[in-house]
């Protein structure tokens, strides 16, 4: 029984860790965290693997995405000071380094892990805006609105945003 | 290329630059996690993780006490003589909001977490507190206490065992019990590593240059303490060593450590904190 799960989980990681490691990278905003993240959720994942239902992949994306949220509370609590000379930097979006071989990854780096993560979801995942709503736990208004304004952050040809209008009760002027 | 082929290309180069842990590394952390979280139910004790129990059962450096870590000065090519760095330890959470009131003082991490380490591609370079043995420690020395396949050739990828080693004064390796934490990126932590046979417990908050590092220049990358009961213990710093890049880049700007180490019977006999420069 262990060792089936075992197989599954490595064939899983195997074929979809490059889709988890995207979806990461797109949520945080440096690599170490996403290598942090991505490993955590694997981890957790292979503990819950025998009662994992459904989608694997979009339950590894919800757990990273607690991940995150967990990251974020934890650095909060532990109150790290930095010092006054930093001795390097990490790999920021923003920084020369090979996360920014495009200006497009600049820019992407440029919105909130938020809105990244769901721009990723919609534009490579090819996930609907429904299915990106649900992943994200969030309105599918508040969806369209998101992509909307990152779309035009990121200055992307306006077909890609043609869908993104939040719908409007019928009566409401526009 | 069409923008939306454009957007799909961007995050291509993302997440390309984002290693993918072993299916086989986290299985065997999933499964060690396992095993502490059964035993402890056994026993009755409430924990989330290994490292958790090792570190809820080792007494707690208290406010004030006064508390010396030794080490060799110098570098692993040129050791020098045993330095002592005494200190006193601050109250939890009191950590220093400047690099002058770091140097000053020495401090307790408040937070243990629960990620792996990374480990230098080379493996790390030791040094013996006696100041008379210098010797590399091959990915396939480490191996014995981590995961070979792990150690060898991919640094960065979290889920890797730390670079920790319990080696007696003879320059034999021993298994010993060890718990890695810290915070931040660089407190990427392992649960417990190895198995206890009686060398007593270390317990080590991010990866360590310590005061005897900053002594002695900063190209020291392993650092290891010489502990009074017979088994020293050893971590690295990647960050004083620029030629030690992919660990850097993962610890990014986190530059608080501490190091805390205890003799078989519990009793605490080093802790250091550590700032970078």
């Amino acid at each position: 029984m262990r060792r089936e799960l075992d197989r599954e989980f490595t064939e899983f990681v195997g074929v979809s860790g490059g889709s988890l490691a995207r979806f990461a990278a797109a949520l945080m905003s440096e690599r170490a965290d996403a290598e942090d993240v991505l490993q955590s959720a694997l981890l957790k994942a292979y503990m819950n693997w025998w009662r994992v239902r459904g989608d694997p992949v979009a339950y590894v994306r919800r757990i990273i995405l607690n991940e995150r949220s967990d990251t974020f509370a934890r650095a909060h609590r532990q109150r790290e000071v930095l010092a006054e000379d930093i001795p390097e930097h990490g790999s920021n979006f923003d920084k020369p380094d090979e996360f920014n071989r495009l200006d497009l990854v600049r820019a992407l780096g440029e919105l909130d892990a938020r809105s990244r993560a769901l721009v990723y979801l919609r534009y490579y995942e090819d996930l609907d805006l429904a299915q990106c709503a649900e992943e994200m736990r969030l309105p599918l208004n508040t969806v369209k609105s998101i992509l909307h304004r990152s779309m035009r952050k990121l200055r992307l040809a306006p077909e890609l945003v043609s869908d993104l209008s939040p719908s409007r009760p019928e009566g409401v002027p526009k | 290329m069409s923008p939306s082929a454009d957007l799909k290309d961007a995050f291509d180069t993302m997440g390309d630059t984002v290693t993918i842990p072993a299916a086989s590394s986290i299985i065997r952390q999933g499964r060690r996690r396992n095993r502490v979280r059964w035993a402890a139910a056994a026993a009755g004790i409430a924990v989330v993780a290994a490292a958790a129990v090792t570190v809820a059962v080792l007494p707690e450096p208290a406010p004030g006490d006064e508390i010396s870590v030794a080490g060799p000065s110098g570098t692993s090519a040129q050791p020098g003589p045993e330095v002592a760095i005494p200190g006193v330890v601050a109250p939890i959470g009191d950590v220093p909001t400047t690099l002058a009131q770091a140097k000053a003082r020495h401090v307790k991490l408040p937070k243990v977490t629960d990620k792996p380490a990374p480990v230098p591609s080379t493996g790390p370079r030791v040094t013996l507190a006696n100041g008379t043995t210098t010797a590399w420690m091959e990915p396939a020395v480490q191996g014995v206490f981590g995961d070979q396949e792990q150690n060898s050739d991919r640094p960065k990828s979290p889920g890797y065992e730390p670079p920790i080693l319990c080696i007696q004064n003879d320059g034999q390796p021993k298994n010993c019990i060890l718990a890695v934490s810290g915070n931040g990126n660089a407190g990427r932590m392992s649960d417990a590593i190895g198995q206890s046979n009686g060398w007593g417990i270390a317990v080590i908050s991010g990866p360590i240059s310590s005061a005897v590092a900053n002594s002695n220049g900063k190209d020291a990358d392993v650092r290891l303490y010489n502990l009074d009961f017979g088994y020293v213990l050893i971590t690295y710093d990647a960050q004083q060593n620029p030629s030690m890049e992919p660990p850097s880049t993962v610890f990014g700007e986190r530059n608080l450590w501490s190091i805390r180490a205890f003799s078989p019977d519990g009793q605490l006999v080093g802790y250091q904190y550590n700032h970078q420069e």
